[in-house]
């Protein structure tokens, strides 16, 4: 399940399609060699995302803790879906610093959406540092339930 | 301000062993920041995800522990993931006065100075 997921949400890095041959190559293998995939999805796993198949819609969740609304940035262009976001580190006022795991940090992942998807009615919420965009199946998309007549 | 120097020192003395982990499916250790001031430490955790209702910050003897539960997915396919993180507390801290505060999945919990460590600014009296 996951593999289909991956192909349908071929992870796009922005760097990689340099120009439309590389383009021409890459689509050339689409469905065809999940490996490429799986490389490229996990080189844009960060922040935390995760992919889920719902009935009616596919449902894309970003951990982002302490990013604004502000800060985030959510695009549908040419059935690229692109987030972008940065969380700005600044010391809470008054305070010294004495020990530093987190920090600032900024991203930008863009997701080729597949056939399946109606990208004009996505949403998106940010709730408890966590960015949720929810993607609606298309009609033809969604499954039939096929009522059996009593003869 | 000698009392700054020596703070990371006392406040984390020695970070706990994950031991208390075990047996959870999915477990993660959050991120976490420290500032201080004269007042206070400011420990801040990224936590995203979790509710305020599912998150536990307890101080058992010199242990701070920091449990955060995270419920994802819907109907169909819930799973539950674990934050955790605990740090051994050093003196001159007052345990009354401990406060958590959760925004944006974000924690920030503050660890009061007890009144005898702070640093006091003594008034010279003009003869």
């Amino acid at each position: 399940m996951l593999t289909l997921w991956r192909n349908w949400f071929a992870p796009v890095q922005t760097q990689y399609y340099t120009n439309e041959l590389q383009r021409e190559i890459d689509s050339l293998f689409e469905g065809f060699e999940p490996g490429a995939f799986f490389r490229a999805w996990e080189q844009k796993s960060w922040p935390a995302t995760e992919l889920r198949e719902e009935v009616d819609s596919y449902v894309l969740q970003t951990d982002v803790p302490g990013v604004t609304r502000e800060d985030i940035e959510i695009r549908v262009e040419n059935n690229i879906l692109t987030l972008k976001g940065e969380r700005k580190d600044e010391a809470p006022k008054g305070f010294k610093i004495f020990r530093k795991e987190r920090g600032h940090f900024s991203f930008s992942k863009s997701y080729r959406l597949p056939a399946q998807v109606d990208a004009s009615r996505a949403e998106a919420k940010l709730d408890k540092g966590v960015l949720t965009v929810l993607l609606p199946k298309t009609p033809e998309a969604q499954p039939k339930q096929i009522p059996i007549l009593v003869a | 301000m000698k009392e700054a120097n020596m703070t990371e020192e006392s406040l984390v003395k020695k970070e706990q062993s994950e031991e208390q982990t075990a047996g959870c499916s999915v477990c993660w250790m959050p991120g976490v920041d420290f500032y201080e001031n004269d007042d206070e430490v400011l420990l801040i955790a990224d936590l995203p995800g979790v509710e305020p209702s599912n998150l536990a910050v307890h101080l058992e003897g010199s242990e701070l522990r920091i449990e955060g539960r995270r419920i994802q997915g819907t109907n169909g396919s819930k799973h539950e993931a674990l934050y955790h993180r605990s740090f051994r507390l050093g003196e001159g801290f007052d345990r009354d006065k401990i406060a958590a505060e959760l925004k944006n999945g974000v924690l920030f919990l503050h660890l009061a100075r007890s009144e005898q460590v702070k640093p006091r600014q003594i008034k010279i009296n003009v003869a």
